[in-house]
């Protein structure tokens, strides 16, 4: 019965390597947390050293605080794009749908830094400020710069959510409550603010999330009273022995896992598409010239704002010397020149890194994918439950993971601990990107049909042949897709790295950029290494959708 | 060698079958014997486990129980992919990333034929089903027609051993589904395969097959040729099934010679039987009924009826017609300028008894 067995072979071999780097290392971390660090008893000890200490108690509810702002301000810049781009018949939906995902290629740490020059109090914008006006606004200062950065990178999750769930709503919906006599504001707030509700929770606890977890950020803004750099700052500081790293970490994975159990519930749990009638989204109206007038300059503004860090970041990459003026003195291209020529093995281990992960990603995620969804193994599911997982383990706390549980584990003809092999960066990002290419790959199988494959069966082709000849030639679209997102993303991946990397000569790219933005004299080619990494991802981004674009049209195709 | 003369037909026989998905039994005790070059039909409602049986010959889906037989040799363990038995899917399954070409050359490729017969074979099946011209397009460029006609070539160059035809029709519009069903018919008689169509559609069965199956709830109900179980079908499923009719059900008075059946108070019908069982069905078709006959019609009952309502099909007219309490439908030739009856009015019902059929209830 060789049927049976290697579907069973493949799922135990995934299964293994889920658990050895991801379950058993964030068990540890729970377990430890629970551990009495003298006796090794379990207790709750830790926990109540941890809420007795009042800097903890003060980083917790900072967290909670920077989170929900974070979700308030990027709602204040989602909700008007997404309205204005829905409702109305309008050029400016172009701009907005693209430049609106534009903060999603780069990680809020990178131009973290550069922000401050633009929005510090004695950056660009306080400066016209006062010249103008003779105010001060601190924009930067402490939490108030992580929340003004996390939400103009993340508020684009609000936007494409909300923007997705308006144009779902069956147009019937609204046509009904036209008939039945409600209209304007009554009808908005009654029926389409209801109906896009799944779409916008979705959105927004995606961004309380990525502001919860976020350590590079509050870092390069020597913001330390938050959850996450606490954890970090303990355990490089005080040692992987401290209980006080562990309880974070906790605490970080709990309400990691509440808010992306409420973004499931939210999109999965409600689905108000009107099935595919054809007409759906809101009925769309011409504005008049003053309303096109007043949406174009609020969508400026906030373009503006959104392309900010962008923009500064460019500037100092570009800039010789930027200190209390709006623009840098000069310009130059000698900070890519000393990147380029001093630090390359940042950008040469970056590409190695990213590329093996990405690589590894894609393999697990089609046979993951494979295994859920062509075989019959008891408990499949639980691999994609596992590895989708790894969404609610912040990077902190699976870099604190592996140096507990692989700091003794040495690896043979190496001779050094697993934890400190460069290697383990590798399987880091690994873990951390898997759920994309899973996602990606699921995608892709569940658009070949089964009889694609029965077909193959009945011509001749074994289960292997048929998976070579024609089950993955027909994902292609959707691995390479898989593969760009993950490799993207492993690019700028910054909190696990933080925590694993042992030697300079080791270190990835976006560890680079934490290390030059540590010195004033290193922002610029912190900067310029910044840039190299936006326009890695963006190319990455842009080559990901084509694909999928690419490969919805075949499939489109193929079944007409 | 070429296609036309190399199958040596098979004979495909099925033994107790029996195939449950969990708890619920799909095929329960299937017995079936296929002559060497038959066309041979599934018929059935969906949920009848006709396309089940399908595709456990072709080796898909749950382990059936019981044996399936090509040749005498039971087939049941081996692995899709080694049974030579080539099926065309209800949805065709051409491989968008292939072209019609490589579509066609997969099962040759997996058989390791040498190049120049492989090339040979790929043009003769093309040829056969007319498509040769567009060996190098891919299927999303084709129609609906054309993509059908791919994966029968496809099917047919590996010289299987048996051709399964599952629904193959059923995404063809009204005119193209008449012209495949020729087509078909006319190829599988030229290869001389044993052939099993599977359909919901009972015209579609009648037209094509030498014999066919009838299956509801995973048994085969009736096994005959087309003409042989709408003349005589074994049981009211199969009567319905196949065609519009009257069923009058009643308790039997009188078994024996001169059967009397009891359709209602007041209505006690004739019909010949050997069968002695207490309650039953008498069935007749609607175009079997003659009203107000110009001629004298022998040896038939005759009653008087009420018109209720009457429909306009084209070639016929089909009447409701009330008998007492009892309905009973009947359809008459149209021609041009003939006249029709309207509703209220009250004709002669006459039905010729050899058209009468007692089904027995079992």
């Amino acid at each position: 019965m060789v049927r049976v067995r290697t579907p069973y072979l493949i799922a135990s071999t995934l299964a293994f390597f889920l658990l050895v780097f991801l379950v058993i290392p964030v068990g540890e971390v729970i377990y430890v947390a629970f551990q009495d660090s003298s006796t090794g008893a379990l207790t709750l000890i830790n926990f109540v050293d941890f809420f007795k200490t009042s800097l903890f108690r003060e980083s917790f509810v900072n967290s909670f605080y920077v989170a929900g702002m974070s979700v308030l301000f990027a709602s204040l810049i989602a909700m008007p794009l997404a309205y204005f781009t829905t409702r109305f018949n309008f050029g400016g939906s172009i701009i907005i749908q693209t430049l609106g995902i534009v903060p999603l290629i780069m990680p809020p740490f990178v131009g973290a830094v550069a922000m401050q020059l633009l929005f510090g109090s004695n950056g660009s914008a306080n400066l016209l400020l006062d010249q103008w006006f003779g105010i001060n606004i601190p924009f930067m200062e402490g939490l108030n710069g992580v929340i003004l950065v996390e939400s103009i990178h993340y508020f684009p999750f609000i936007l494409i959510n909300l923007s997705a769930a308006l144009n779902n709503i069956d147009r019937s919906m609204e046509e009904a409550a036209q008939n039945l006599g409600s209209s304007g504001m009554r009808l908005f707030r009654r029926i389409v603010l209801p109906l896009a509700m799944p779409g916008y929770l979705a959105g927004a606890s995606l961004v309380f999330l990525k502001a919860f977890d976020d350590l590079g950020t509050p870092l390069l803004l020597n913001v330390n009273n938050m959850l996450a750099t606490q954890a970090y700052l303990r355990i490089s500081s005080i040692g992987i022995s401290d209980p006080m790293g562990y309880v974070i970490s906790v605490i970080l994975v709990l309400f990691s896992l509440f808010s992306l159990w409420v973004s499931m519930l939210a999109s999965k749990g409600k689905d108000y598409s009107g099935g595919g009638k054809g007409s759906s989204g809101l009925l769309k109206r011409d504005m008049r010239g003053w309303e096109k007038a007043g949406a174009y300059a609020l969508i400026v503004f906030l373009l503006i704002l959104v392309l900010s860090p962008h923009i500064s970041l460019l500037l100092l990459s570009f800039g010789t010397i930027w200190s209390y003026s709006v623009l840098p003195d000069a310009f130059t291209t000698a900070h890519y020149v000393e990147v380029i020529s001093t630090t390359r093995e940042y950008i040469t281990n970056t590409l190695l890194y990213a590329g093996i992960a990405a690589s590894f990603d894609v393999f697990i995620g089609i046979a993951i994918s494979y295994v859920v969804l062509r075989t019959q193994v008891i408990g499949r599911r639980w691999l994609d439950y596992i590895a989708t997982g790894a969404l609610a383990v912040p990077g902190v706390v699976l870099g604190i993971g592996y140096l507990r549980t692989f700091n003794d584990f040495n690896v043979p003809v190496i001779g050094k601990p697993l934890a400190s092999w460069w290697v383990i960066i590798v399987i880091a990002l690994t873990i951390r990107r898997l759920p994309y290419a899973l996602r990606a790959c699921t995608a892709a199988l569940h658009q070949v049909s089964n009889t694609l494959e029965e077909a193959a069966e009945n011509l001749g082709a074994g289960k292997t042949a048929t998976v070579r000849k024609i089950v993955v030639p027909l994902m292609a679209g959707g691995i390479v897709a898989g593969f760009v997102t993950s490799f993207a993303t492993a690019t700028v991946e910054l909190s696990a790295t933080l925590m694993l990397v042992t030697a300079e000569s080791d270190a990835p790219l976006a560890y680079g950029i934490y290390v030059f933005m540590q010195s004033a004299a290193g922002r610029g080619p912190g900067a310029a290494l910044g840039l190299i990494a936006v326009v890695v991802v963006a190319l990455g981004s842009y080559l990901a959708h084509h694909f999928i674009e690419r490969n919805k049209r075949l499939q489109v195709t193929s079944t007409g | 060698m070429s296609l036309v003369t190399q199958v040596e037909p098979v004979r495909l026989t099925i033994e107790n079958v029996h195939i449950s998905f969990g708890k619920t039994k799909v095929l329960q005790g299937i017995n079936l014997e296929i002559e060497p070059g038959e066309f041979f039909a599934f018929l059935g409602p969906s949920g009848s486990g006709k396309s089940t049986l399908l595709r456990a010959i072709a080796g898909f889906g749950p382990v059936p129980q019981g044996r399936i037989l090509i040749d005498g040799k039971d087939i049941v363990s081996l692995s899709p992919w080694k049974r030579d038995v080539g099926m065309v899917f209800q949805n065709y399954a051409l491989w968008p990333h292939l072209t019609v070409q490589k579509n066609v050359a997969f099962g040759l490729e997996e058989r390791n034929v040498a190049r120049a017969e492989k090339e040979a074979r790929i043009k003769e099946a093309l040829d056969m089903v007319g498509l040769s011209h567009l060996a190098d397009r891919h299927p999303s460029q084709l129609s609906g027609g054309q993509q059908q006609r791919v994966a029968l070539a496809r099917t047919i160059v590996i010289r299987p051993r048996l051709l399964l035809l599952d629904e193959p029709l059923s995404n063809l519009d009204a005119n193209l589904r008449v012209q495949m069903r020729t087509d078909i018919l006319k190829l599988q008689r030229k290869l001389g395969l044993t052939t099993i169509f599977v359909t919901h559609d009972q015209e579609e069965a009648n037209t094509i097959s030498d014999r066919m199956a009838v299956l509801d709830k995973g048994i085969i109900q009736q096994i005959g040729s087309p003409m042989e179980l709408y003349d005589n079908p074994a049981s009211p499923f199969v009567a319905h099934f196949l065609g519009t009719t009257n069923m009058l059900e009643g308790t039997v008075v009188n078994a024996g010679k001169h059967s009397l059946l009891r359709v209602d108070d007041d209505l006690l019908l004739p019909f010949d039987s050997d069968d002695v069982a207490q309650r039953g069905a008498l069935v007749f078709r609607p175009q079997s009924i003659v009203l107000n006959p110009e001629s004298p019609v022998e040896d038939a009952v005759k009653l008087r009826a009420v018109v209720d309502s009457r429909e306009f099909l084209g070639a016929t007219v089909r009447y409701t017609l009330s008998v007492g309490a009892v309905k009973m439908l009947a359809d008459e030739e149209h021609r041009r300028g003939r006249g029709i009856y309207d509703p209220t009015e009250t004709v002669e019902l006459v039905i010729p008894r050899r058209q009468i059929l007692f089904i027995a209830e079992k």
